[in-house]
Formats: C-alpha cells, structure tokens, sequence
C-alpha cells in the first residue's frame, strides 16, 4: 500500500508553490468587486501569466502546448492553485472542455484556428448546454440549428452559461432534426458572441454573484466551418469533453476551498478553547468525510494510474465530497451561533456557494441513479 | 499511489479470512445465560487464535512492513463474509503486541489472550473494563493509568477472576467484568505513546469491524431490492430506494478508504495513528448505524422478523459504538484536536 504522490509528483507540486510564492498576491481576492471589470482583467491576466510560465493548459498533448501531465501531476497542480487561493481564470471551459474536443474530432485547420488563442489566454470560451428545459435531460434540448447555404442558422437559449459576460466565443449543442432517438440530430457549434442575434444576459446566483448567464439566440449565423465533426453527431462529439478526467482535480481544489472554509469558522469561534460538545462533534464529522472525500481521491487515482478500471469510486467521488461540502458549510454556519448574524462572517455566503456543488456538473440525484445502476446494477 | 495491499499480504489476508470464517462456520453464536455457542465451535476458533496462521502472523509478522494493515484487512473481510465477527481479533492482536512489547513469553502458545484499551484515548476512568468472550479467552490485559502521566500499568486477570455481565445489546459477544476482590497481576509498564498506540489500533479494527459489517448489509439490502417483488416491479425499480442505496454504498466506501488509509498509517508513521483512528471509528459508528437502521427498514417486514437476523449485525454495530470511546467521543476528540491545531487533519505528507 502507499498513499503517496511520486517524488515526480511531489517535486512539481513544490515547484508550483514556490512560483506561487512569487507571482500571486495573497489577498487578490480583497482587491476586486467579484465578477466586476477589474475582476475580469485580473482573472484574464492570470491565464496569460501561466502560459508565460508553460502552464497554460498542463494536460494538453505537449504538441499543442501542454506538459503531457499526467493523473498525478494535474491533482498536485490543482492542489497546490487552490491551497493558495489562486484565481480560477476565464480560460479553463476553452481548455478543458472544448480542447478535448478539438483535439479529438477537429478538422487540423479547426485546430490551427482554436487551439493556440485558448492557450494564450487570448480567447476565452463558455458553454451553451443546457437549457431552461434541458437540464440534467440534456438531450432534450431545443434550440434549433437550420442549415441555410455554407451557414446554421441558431435561434433558442441556453442558460447556466457559465462566464458568459466575458467571454468570446461559445460552443453549443443545437438541434439540427428530429430524430426518433432524442440524442441524434445535435450538432455541435461555434460560434462568436458578438454574432448579430446573440444576446448575452447575466443570471444573478442565491449568492449574489453573477458567473453565469442566459445566451439568447434569435437567428444568429454560425459558419459551418465552426461546426466540429458531422452534423447530427454532436451529442457523440460531446463524450470527448470528459478525456480530461477531472474527478481528483476538482476534489482536490473543492477540498482546499473546504480547508480554508474550516480555518476560519474555527478563527471565528467565540470561545475556542471551549467549544461545546456538540460542536466538536460536527467538527469531527467534518474531518473526517473531507479526509474521506481526499483518500476515495487517491484510490481513484491509483486505480487510474495503474490503468484498472476505475469503476465505483469515480461515480461516488463527486457525490460523496459535494453532499459533505453542502452539510458541512451548513454545519459552519450553525456552529458559530449568532455569531454569524453579521455578514462579515462570511460563513452562510460560503453555505450558499457550496449549494452549487451538489447540482452543477451532474446533480446528486443524476449521481446516484448512476451508482444505482452502473455500479450496483440495480434491476430497475 | 497504491491502496491495494502487495500480493502476498493480499494472500495472507485471503487464507486468514477463509480459515476463520471457517471456524465460525453458519452457525450464528448467540450467548443467553447458559451459552450456547457450541464447545466444537469454540475450539476451532481457540486453535486459529492460539496455533494457527493468526498466531504466526501475529508471532512473528508477514514479513512485510504490511502487519496492521494485514489485520485490519482480516477484520474487515471476516465480519462481511461471516453473519457477525465471531470472535475477538482486534481484542486479541492488541494484547499480542502488548505482550510481545514486554517480552512476555506467553504471548504465543496454547492460550488466547484478550486486551482492553479503553481507558487510554478519552474512555472514562471510573466505569468497569468489559473484556469479550470471557469463556473463550484465558487472559486478559488492561492498560491503567500510572501514577506518572507518562506510563499504563499493563494488568493481567485470569479467566477465573472474571464474572459475566448482564446481556448487553449484543448477545454474540458476551462480556465479562473483573469480579469484586479479584487481584490482577502486574506484567510491567509501557509509556504513554505505546499505550496511545495500542488504543488507537484497537479503534482502528473496532472501524474495521464495522466496515465489514456495514458492508455486508449494504450487500444483502441490494440483493433484497434487486429480487422482491410488489406491484409487479423488483422493489430497485423505484428511484427512492436506489437512492437511499446508493448513499449506503457511498458511505461504505468513504469509511473504506478511512480505515484503509489509517492502517497504512498503522505501519508507516504509527505515531499519527491516533486521530486517524479517532475519526475511523468516529464517522464508522455513525454510517454503520445508519445502515443497519437504513437495511431493517429497506427489508420491510422481513426486516423485522428475528428469523432473518438483522438484530445481530445491528447489535455489534451498537456495541461498538458504545465502546470507549464511543462513536460521539471519537467524533468530539477528533474535533478538539482540530480546534486545537486551527485545521481539519490533512494526509499526511
């Protein structure tokens, strides 16, 4: 048995701390109105800061640009960003999504076009998925794509559009015919958000931040050299957003934010060195579901490493961390008492943040009808 | 990164777990006032525990730098494979290597010796020690508090010298207590940190135990959904019970990877053991108990009949739980200590 990263693993990790140590401000955070213009800028400068560096996109093929890095490399990667509070970026839906797609089913001119402004940090990309009524039923999405000369012709919404309001360019999931299975007949495309007929609007979250919006389409014209692979097959096209694996990534930086979270509910406690049973109690509760969510981490990644199917613990990986995150920063809020009243005490913020987890990215009702029944074969 | 143990502990822990399951047999050992877990029964077990591949492993280790990991994975597999662990082999490793640090020749031989640990970590001072098996077992071991901070009195005590209990919540594993007037003797002294370490490894195979107990609940609760029939659907056709399932499952392996994780631990860096071990037996306590409850209730009526036995898992879940320290005493140390550093526990580097 060995719980631990590689020496590889452990000297990158290092290597990216000690950059940070020298390139990011500690408190960054309390210099911007979140999601203002300053914000934007500085999120923008951020991603063009670690391609200087060579760390636009690590897990890129190395003939693009990336590092090639592997499983390992990308978790100590994430920790290490999320443990000293980095920014996120406006680049990350450009590299992680819509780069695997590019790189598996774009033509090479497609490619030559895309790819190297996304690892610039120079183009930055959102996603139009999900719909009003399409949500966890993704392919039952409706905005329409008519085919009209060299061009499709989009008209419809989508929503939860994350970065929507700076971003570029976005790529989309449309109707292009009826079909009698639903997922057939989706076409994937690009196109520019400054095409005539996209409307862009922000959509306010219960936390009071604005991440997402809706985008609108009334008969915007996307070129069909913007289509990637065949029209009709998008609902295929779209698997290959999930090559670049993110479980551990996102459990690891999940965990550093729940980390943080935890440090300064106990700042806040008004008596520390007497804190009610119960309190302690929760506490341990907490430490050891995080403990836990980081270790169905590590035996994901060795199952992966080692090329063994990795199976359950995928599936229950996201489930498991963001329903203890929803419990936990609930349980923060609680903990403190009246104390918490005061917004300064930014603890129900960070409750209501948390809300996200558990429904974005596949909801955990969504996860646990796939344990149910790829896991546990549950006859249904 | 590897949490799958080598191939030859892996082997190890197979034959253990076969032999013992073994001695166990079907037979489901339910003790009343005049024991009735069969003498045959008995002896097979006494034989693994005094003479067999146990007492080898326990003698003179696997050669590996695997041996707490190799127990706690035997633990675990024993209590999902038989209806309930049978018999005490977190109680009886611990007294090995309590024996074995004193250089104490009897700790191998024809006998079965038994430890207590619960007064170490948080188990409060004044209640009696309760040792298991009082009729199976020849001796038992309890670590007192020396009259310094720094060391326990190790305490032996004769099968003779113990009386039993009244039943308690489960009637698979009786309990004995030390019977008024009886003289332990004195086998020597160990530091506080060993004595730390003894208790921390007894809550990592009381997590072990309910680790495998709970799984095996969560396996017969999906066959039972998967096979029952009403309204002419199999009971796993509807979404409520595939979910509540699921989140056993979820919670199965969560407290998989503590206790995994912590008997690594257990090898590697035994000084840290304690609050990892704190928080095995802490979070196992809480989702075992949820299960069991969650398996009675997912089984309907069957659930509640005692022909079909879930009162036996659930009443070594309970006793568990129940042992010092308890579950919510785990969960609240655990908790202390991380008020006290100012952060959840990390991995360890």
């Amino acid at each position: 048995m060995d719980f631990t990263f590689s020496e590889q693993a452990k000297t990158f990790g290092e290597e990216v701390q000690e950059w940070l140590a020298d390139n990011l401000d500690a408190d960054w955070e309390g210099q911007f109105v979140p999601n203002g213009p300053e914000w934007v800028a500085f999120q923008a400068e951020w991603d063009r800061k670690l391609y200087a560096r060579g760390w636009g996109a690590i897990y890129w093929p190395t003939e693009h640009g990336g590092l090639g890095a592997d499983l390992e490399k990308r978790a100590v990667f994430s920790r290490a960003m999320a443990e000293a509070g980095a920014p996120d970026g406006l680049g990350k839906v450009g590299k992680r999504l819509l780069s695997p797609v590019l790189l598996r089913h774009g033509t090479e001119e497609q490619k030559a076009r895309f790819l190297p402004p996304i690892l610039r940090g120079e183009q930055f990309w959102c996603q139009g998925f999900s719909e009003p009524d399409a949500g966890s039923d993704l392919a039952s999405l409706t905005t329409k794509g008519e085919l009209d000369g060299d061009s499709l012709i989009i008209t419809g919404q989508k929503t939860w559009t994350s970065h929507a309001p700076y971003s570029d360019w976005i790529f989309a999931l449309v109707r292009t015919s009826r079909e009698s299975r639903k997922q057939a007949g989706i076409t994937f495309v690009l196109l520019p958000l400054d095409t005539p007929g996209v409307e862009v609007r922000p959509l306010r979250q219960i936390n009071g931040r604005t991440e997402f919006a809706e985008v609108f389409f009334d008969g915007a014209r996307a070129s069909l050299d913007n289509v990637i692979g065949p029209i009709g097959e998008g609902w295929r096209i779209a698997k290959a957003l999930l090559d670049f694996e993110r479980g551990a990534e996102m459990t690891m930086a999940r965990s550093a934010t729940i980390r943080a979270a935890t440090r300064s509910v106990i700042e806040d406690y008004p008596t520390p060195d007497s804190v009610d049973a119960s309190v302690a109690q929760a506490l341990g509760r907490s430490a050891a579901s995080c403990l836990g969510a980081e270790i169905n981490t590590l035996r994901l990644l060795g199952a992966q490493m080692s090329g063994g199917e990795p199976g359950s613990l995928s599936a229950l990986v996201k489930l498991q961390q963001s329903e203890y995150w929803r419990a936990a920063s609930a349980e923060n809020v609680r903990s403190l008492g009246s104390h918490a009243f005061l917004a300064e005490h930014d603890h129900f913020e960070k409750y209501l943040s948390a809300r996200y987890g558990t429904i974005a990215s596949g909801t955990s009702e969504i996860q646990r009808n796939i344990i149910a029944s790829r896991v546990l074969g549950l006859p249904e | 990164m590897q949490s799958e143990l080598s191939a030859d502990s892996q082997d190890i822990v197979h034959e253990l777990t076969t032999t013992l399951t073994r001695a166990c047999g079907d037979t489901l050992p339910a003790f009343g006032e005049t024991e009735q877990y069969t003498s045959a029964v008995f002896e097979a077990v006494r034989l693994e525990l005094s003479q067999g591949g146990w007492n080898e492993l326990l003698t003179h280790g696997a050669g590996g730098d695997e041996d707490s990991a190799i127990v706690a994975r035997v633990v675990e597999a024993v209590a999902l494979a038989a209806p309930v662990l049978a018999f005490p082999l977190a109680e009886n490793t611990l007294a090995r290597h309590i024996m074995l640090a004193l250089g104490d020749d009897a700790a191998a031989g024809d006998g079965v010796v038994v430890a207590d640990t619960s007064r170490v970590l948080g188990g409060a001072q004044e209640s009696p020690v309760m040792f298991p098996y009082p009729k199976l077992a020849d001796r038992f071991i309890t670590l007192v508090p020396g009259p310094d901070a720094d060391s326990y009195d190790v305490v032996a005590y004769e099968s003779g010298q113990l009386q039993p209990t009244p039943q308690t919540v489960d009637s698979t594993r009786p309990l004995g207590t030390v019977a008024a007037g009886a003289q332990g003797a004195s086998l020597g002294t160990v530091t506080r940190g060993q004595a730390e370490r003894y208790a921390a490894e007894a809550l990592l195979f009381a997590a072990a135990e309910l680790l495998g107990t709970a799984d095996r609940l969560t396996q017969q609760t999906r066959e039972h959904l998967a096979e029952r029939e009403q309204f002419g659907n199999k009971l796993s056709a509807n979404q409520a019970l595939r979910h509540r399932l699921a989140d056993s499952f979820v919670q199965v392996e969560t407290l998989r990877s503590l206790v995994w994780y912590a008997a690594w631990i257990a090898d590697q860096a035994p000084q840290e053991l304690p609050e990892y071990a704190l928080l095995g037996k802490g979070f196992g306590a809480e989702i075992a108990w949820t299960i069991a409850d969650e398996s009675i209730q997912l089984f309907g009526g069957m659930g509640y009949t005692w022909e079909l036995g879930l009162q036996f898992p659930a009443g070594r879940i309970a006793s568990r739980a129940l042992e010092a320290p308890t579950g919510p005493n785990s969960l609240e140390l655990a908790g202390r200590l991380t008020v006290k550093r100012g952060s959840l526990v990390g991995l360890v580097a």
